[in-house]
């Protein structure tokens, strides 16, 4: 019978839909960021959840995924947050509503 | 010798080029170009074609009594003989071959004598009366043009090359009657002569169209051709047959409303009125003398077209028969001593077509030729007048100038002594030659119509004569110090003039049987003309007892005249009978002209303009405004509120995978 | 000579332009003025050719049964229309000096660019290679308007662009549609003209139809014809005036020419079929052009109109098929091409002295300037038709055809032109001409000699085919409409295609 990591992936679903709505919702930049990084995770434990189902390399893989995952989410933080600071220097806020430069 | 006619219309084309080159050329200078120059070639090109004419006219009277000598010895009819020269090819495709041809017969003979030879002169008389006008030589390079585009109208072999000319000579009235153009009314009045031309012009070509049809396609159009055509018997009975009759009358009728257009009869006739506008010379010769009886040379041209087709010979005797009677009341209205005289020009014209109606071509041939001369000397008689008074054309303020101005009095009692019909003057032998022929073969009631203008002709052309002359002076008393005689490059076009007036007549003056003229004609028109005569009564009345017919008319017209206008009736009014009523008369066709077609083309333009063209863009604004209302229904999309765009992203990724979980399981 | 030498020659010649110094306007003048010149030189060599077509190259294979061509190929028609275009450039750069001020040298790049557009459309072969000239012209034309038009520019370059577009659109989808097919039938395909010719013979009446529509809406829009005028008034008179008297004076012609050798030659039934439409359109357009120019107020505007109603005479004419008609519009081309464009040089001269487009803005030039006044007259005299100018010629040829064909009534119709023309062109001419001036006293309003010089052989042109058309008429020969130039080109098989077949 073919192992299907249940729990794990419902706590990845709700994980990734607290991210979710975390991005959606909260107007600080910072929450907004914590919501993504919050989201990559729950892919991550998805992944890795599901590393257990296959065998040999594809196993690996959920294992392997993940680790560049979180490189690249380091990575992202950084330029996130480096990119943040320059906002709030420039913008005195963090109010995502307050960033409308972009409407018509 | 008959190489030599393309030399006929080069030499005033030359005298054009050279003439319009100097005027630009001078135009910058003050005073322009020198008039002794530009007066020199201006009448030197012209004398120079008239005297190459009158060579020709020599050498084509000899070869056509050569060819009668030999007709008569051979017991057989010869064909007339006629120089005739192409040079080469205009327009050839599919099934039109045309060429520049040129064909100097007896009629055109008689045509350019009097073309170049008035032309001349007239080109003579201008250097006076133009002398201080700053486009002189502007002014004599269009006459130049003018007598170049007459001649080719004149000497051309076939309709298509008459074209040529028609409306080259229509070209050079616009350029010539709105020679002023600092006046915006001389250019309107240009322009309307040119538009109505215009039209006489499309039914031309049309005309042309249908009769090519009728000779069948692949026929040279050439005049000698359409003759041979027309005379053909057997061919005569194809216009018999009723379709093809239509077709004929149809194609007479289209060629006829082009006649109408350039010779101003109705219903083209506004135009001429108006060209008076133009300089006097101008008025002489391109609208007495010269353009506007280019329609009954026409019709001459093609009498055997014509006589094929009865129903227009009828049509063209009666409007031509109208038009002398409308005209000549009209006349009577008239103050501008030119516009008596415009009208007077329409109403002989009318005369001329009503001849040509009847199936008397040379009668109206010998009419133009008469009319050209005495209508020339009261034009230019005229143009003496107002050069004496300083520019002074209106009649009421004219007056006693007999003592004034002898020689320009007696060039205009010369002509009007010809035009009333006065006895032996020209008038008399041509008019009354008309007159008998329309009893003959018109009908009453065209010679009831015929006499009756005769009459107002003598009253309104001597109320002309009293209302100038001899009637107590009424000159502005600065203008009278000023009265002075023409110069002689002036006086001496109309000493010739005058005495052509008196004396002309007698080329045909059959009733003491002196047909000089009618001889020359016969080869062209007699034909035709024998065709139709075969229907009139053998016999008609003594044409003395005619001709007195037409002699009482004068007089009594004289003596209407001044009763009318010497004695009291008008001494105490201060002003004329017959005022303001005269309006709705006279401006009968420009109303009708309206009402056809400058009405429903303003019309139509505005609609056009103003709803249709607006009305089109708003399509097409309706249009771009879909395409914005989508754009900003798409747009609406587009937040600029962060959260919003992420929510519709994650949106439109969540059906994305939505969909494609369906389509893979 | 390789008919390539006539294309390269104005490529050359706008990336020369570029080159030019921006600040010294007189040198530019004259670089460009020569180059314009040695252009219109080698543009007048194919007339003088006969009939050439240079070798057929397969130049694409995007599937393995379709093939698009390349290759140019010239007879009487296409080498005239060449020939005027290099005439016309030298005059529009010449008296483009008053509008276009420090910018010869980019005016001059985008018309030579233009020019070579043009000589493309006129010089191809393959329908794909022609629709990409064609489409071409319009980016010259476009910046021509949008960079040196008068207030309203960007919306009237952009109407412009758009409304081509949109009109040139179905063509493509058209040509797109046949490649399609060939693919999808398995049918080899070439898409030179004289191979679509033969395909569309196999295609089925009622698509065959619609193709046809699809490619005479393209054309219909460059002539124009109503209701598809819309952007010509607008562009003609917003543009600058040696500009705009390219559109008028070849842009224009495009139109005709793409049924002349486009449209009827592939759909020979079609056209035979719905002759009757394209007369009516026709007249309807030459009529309307002739009654809405009598109220225009715009100098340019009552001569877009002009264009409007004379071609529109030439299409109803066209469609009579005779031969006299063909040869009538290839005088037309020819005289109305000189005519039409040197009115729009001579009012954007005009322009430039009264700072105004308005008609009564003008007033007695024909006394401040005798020069202008004349050159004026005779070029709106010529396009009135007056006997004597190669205008008359061609109203002449193309009124017979229509009586011919049609009878008394379209004749005189048709000939209703006559009195129009003229009522609009006098109108003009006596407005801008005569009368007493409005504009200030402007002592500044002399024809320039150079402008002069390059516009009078125009005239004298006019006055010689008037007189003498017959090269004209020979170029409008019978077979125009039904045989290709390519007819007969030889093809070459580019080798490596040929191994990789």
């Amino acid at each position: 019978m073919i192992f299907l990591p249940t729990q794990s992936l419902i706590l990845a679903g709700v994980l990734f839909a607290i991210g979710l709505a975390t991005v959606l919702v909260k107007r600080n930049l910072f929450f907004v960021l914590m919501g993504v990084e919050l989201m990559l995770n729950a892919a991550n434990l998805s992944f890795v959840a599901w590393s257990r189902t296959f065998t040999g390399s594809a196993g690996l893989d959920g294992q392997v995924a993940p680790l560049f995952s979180i490189a690249v989410a380091a990575a992202e933080a950084c330029v996130g947050l480096a990119m943040l600071l320059a906002i709030f220097r420039s913008k005195e806020t963090l109010d995502t509503d307050r960033f409308d430069r972009m409407k018509e | 010798m008959t190489n030599l006619l393309w030399l006929l219309p080069v030499l005033p084309a030359a005298g054009f080029a050279i003439n319009g080159l100097l005027a630009l050329a001078g135009s910058r200078r003050g005073e322009g170009p020198d008039r002794g120059i530009v007066g020199f070639l201006a009448v030197l090109f012209p004398v120079l074609s008239f005297l190459l004419t009158v060579a020709l006219w020599w050498n084509l009277s000899e070869a056509t009594e050569m060819v009668r000598g030999q007709s008569e010895l051979l017991g057989v009819k010869l064909q007339a003989p006629a120089f005739a020269q192409t040079m080469g090819d205009w327009i050839r495709v599919g099934d039109l071959s045309i060429s520049f041809g040129f064909r100097f017969d007896k009629l055109t003979g008689i045509m350019l004598l009097f073309v170049t030879g008035i032309g001349s002169l007239i080109h003579l008389y201008s250097i006076g009366y133009m002398a201080n006008d700053r486009g002189f030589a502007r002014y004599m390079a269009y006459l130049n043009l003018f007598l170049a585009n007459m001649v080719v109208l004149v000497l051309g072999d076939g309709p298509v090359v008459t074209f040529l000319g028609w409306e080259g000579v229509g070209l050079c009235s616009y350029l010539l009657i709105g020679f002023w153009h600092h006046d915006e009314s001389n250019g309107s009045a240009a322009t309307k002569a040119f538009l109505v031309n215009r039209v006489g012009d499309l039914g031309f070509l049309v005309g042309v169209f249908l009769l090519w049809q009728i000779m069948g396609p692949g026929s040279s159009l050439t005049y000698e051709a359409i003759s041979a055509w027309f005379r053909d018997p057997a061919h005569l009975q194809q216009l018999a047959m009723p379709g093809v009759a239509t077709l004929l009358t149809l194609s007479t009728v289209f060629l006829f409303v082009g006649c109408t257009g350039k010779s101003a009869q109705i219903p083209l006739l506004t135009w001429l009125p108006d060209a008076m506008a133009g300089p006097t010379p101008v008025s002489a010769l391109i609208h007495a003398a010269t353009m506007v009886t280019s329609g009954v040379f026409l019709l001459a041209r093609m009498a055997d077209v014509f006589v094929a087709a009865p129903f227009t010979l009828h049509l063209i005797a009666w409007v031509g028969a109208l038009t002398a009677a409308w005209a000549a009341v009209t006349g009577l209205f008239q103050h501008d001593i030119k516009k008596v005289l415009a009208y007077s020009t329409v109403s002989q014209l009318g005369f001329m077509f009503l001849a040509a109606g009847v199936g008397a071509f040379d009668a109206g041939l010998f009419h133009v030729f008469t009319h050209a001369f005495f209508k020339a000397v009261l034009f230019l008689g005229a143009g003496s007048v107002i050069h004496a008074l300083s520019g002074e054309q209106d009649i009421r303020r004219m007056g006693g100038l007999v003592r004034k101005l002898p020689v320009t009095f007696a060039a205009m009692f010369a002509g009007w002594y010809a035009i009333v019909g006065l006895p032996l003057g020209a008038g008399f032998w041509s008019k009354d030659m008309i007159l008998e022929r329309v009893y003959v073969h018109g009908g009453i009631g065209l010679y009831a119509i015929a006499l009756g203008s005769a009459v107002v002709t003598a009253v309104y052309m001597t109320r002309m004569m009293i209302l100038v002359f001899w009637s107590p002076s009424r000159v502005d008393h600065e203008v009278a110090h000023h009265i002075h005689e023409s110069p002689p490059s002036m006086q001496i076009p109309l000493w010739i003039l005058g005495v052509g007036a008196l004396s002309v007549g007698f080329l045909w003056a059959d009733m003491i049987h002196l047909d000089w003229f009618s001889r020359q004609l016969s080869d062209v028109v007699g034909a035709a003309q024998a065709s139709l005569a075969g229907d009139a009564p053998g016999h008609g009345p003594s044409p003395w007892l005619l001709a007195s017919f037409g002699v009482t008319a004068a007089v009594v017209g004289i003596l209407v005249a001044f009763g009318l206008f010497r004695s009291g009736y008008f001494r105490e009014n201060g002003r004329e009978p017959m005022d303001y009523r005269a309006r709705w008369w006279m401006l009968a066709f420009d109303g009708l002209h309206t009402l056809v077609g400058i009405w429903p083309a303003t019309v139509v333009s505005w609609v056009l303009d103003t709803w249709i063209q607006p009305l089109l863009m708003g399509l097409l604004r309706i249009f771009a405004w879909l395409v914005e209302v989508a754009g900003s229904t798409l747009r609406l999309l587009q937040r600029s509120r962060l959260r919003t765009n992420m929510a519709l992203s994650v949106l439109g990724l969540a059906l994305l995978l939505l969909f494609l979980a369906r389509e893979l399981l | 000579m390789n008919l390539h030498l006539v294309l390269l020659a104005p490529i050359v010649a706008s990336v020369l332009t570029l080159f030019l110094s921006r600040r010294d306007s007189a040198s530019t003048l004259r670089a460009t003025m020569l180059l314009s010149l040695v252009v219109a030189g080698i543009s007048l060599v194919p007339l003088f050719g006969g009939e050439t077509t240079t070798e057929l190259r397969t130049w694409l294979r995007p599937m393995g049964n379709l093939s698009i061509r390349w290759g140019l190929a010239s007879d009487g028609f296409s080498a005239w229309l060449v020939a005027l275009t290099g005439i016309l450039v030298p005059v529009s750069i010449a008296t483009a000096r008053g509008q276009v001020g420090e910018r010869l040298r980019e005016f001059a790049a985008a018309v030579f660019f233009m020019q070579a557009g043009l000589v493309g459309v006129f010089l191809s072969v393959d329908l794909l290679q022609f629709y990409g000239f064609f489409e071409v012209i319009l980016l010259p034309a476009t910046i021509l308007i949008a960079m040196f038009g008068g207030r309203d520019r960007r919306r009237v370059a952009l109407l412009f662009l758009l409304f081509s577009l949109a009109g040139s659109i179905p063509l493509f989808v058209s040509i797109w549609w046949m490649a399609a097919e060939a693919v999808r039938t398995q049918v080899p395909l070439s898409l030179d003209l004289e191979s679509v010719r033969l395909f569309l013979l196999t295609v089925d009446p009622q698509v065959r139809f619609w193709l046809f529509a699809a490619a005479s809406v393209a054309f219909l829009v460059k002539l124009p014809v109503v209701p598809l005028h819309l952007w010509q008034a607008d562009a003609y008179s917003e543009g600058p005036a040696a500009g705009s008297a390219l559109l008028t004076g070849v842009m224009a012609k495009v139109g005709l020419y793409g049924f002349i050798r486009i449209v009827v030659p592939l759909f020979p039934v079609e056209s035979a079929l719905h002759a009757k439409f394209f007369v009516v359109l026709g007249l309807v357009t030459m009529l309307s052009g002739a009654l809405i120019a009598l109220r225009q107020r715009e100098v340019r505007r009552v001569l877009a109109f002009s264009s409007l109603s004379h071609l529109g005479l030439g299409l109803a004419a066209l469609f009579t098929f005779r031969p006299e008609a063909l040869a009538g519009v290839v005088v037309l081309v020819v005289a109305h091409g000189l005519s039409a464009s040197a009115l729009f040089f001579l009012a954007g001269i005009a322009e430039g002295w009264s700072r105004s487009r308005h008609i009564d803005d003008f007033g007695s030039l024909a006394r401040r300037s005798p020069l202008f006044a004349v050159l004026f007259a005779l070029f709106a005299l010529a396009s009135v038709g007056i006997p004597g100018t190669a205008g008359f010629v061609a109203e002449f040829l193309m009124l017979f055809s229509l009586w011919k064909v049609f009878g008394v009534w379209v004749a005189l119709v048709a000939g209703s032109t006559l009195v129009f023309s003229a009522a609009y062109t006098l109108r003009l001419v006596q407005k801008m001409l005569y009368g007493t001036s409005h504009a200030s006293e402007d002592s500044a309003s002399q024809m320039p000699a150079l402008e002069a010089t390059v516009v009078i052989p125009l005239v004298v042109a006019l006055v010689a085919f008037g007189f003498l058309p017959g090269p004209l008429l020979k170029a409008g020969r019978a077979d125009l409409l039904t045989r290709l130039p390519s007819a007969q080109a030889k093809v070459v098989e580019d080798a490596s295609h040929a191994a990789a077949r």
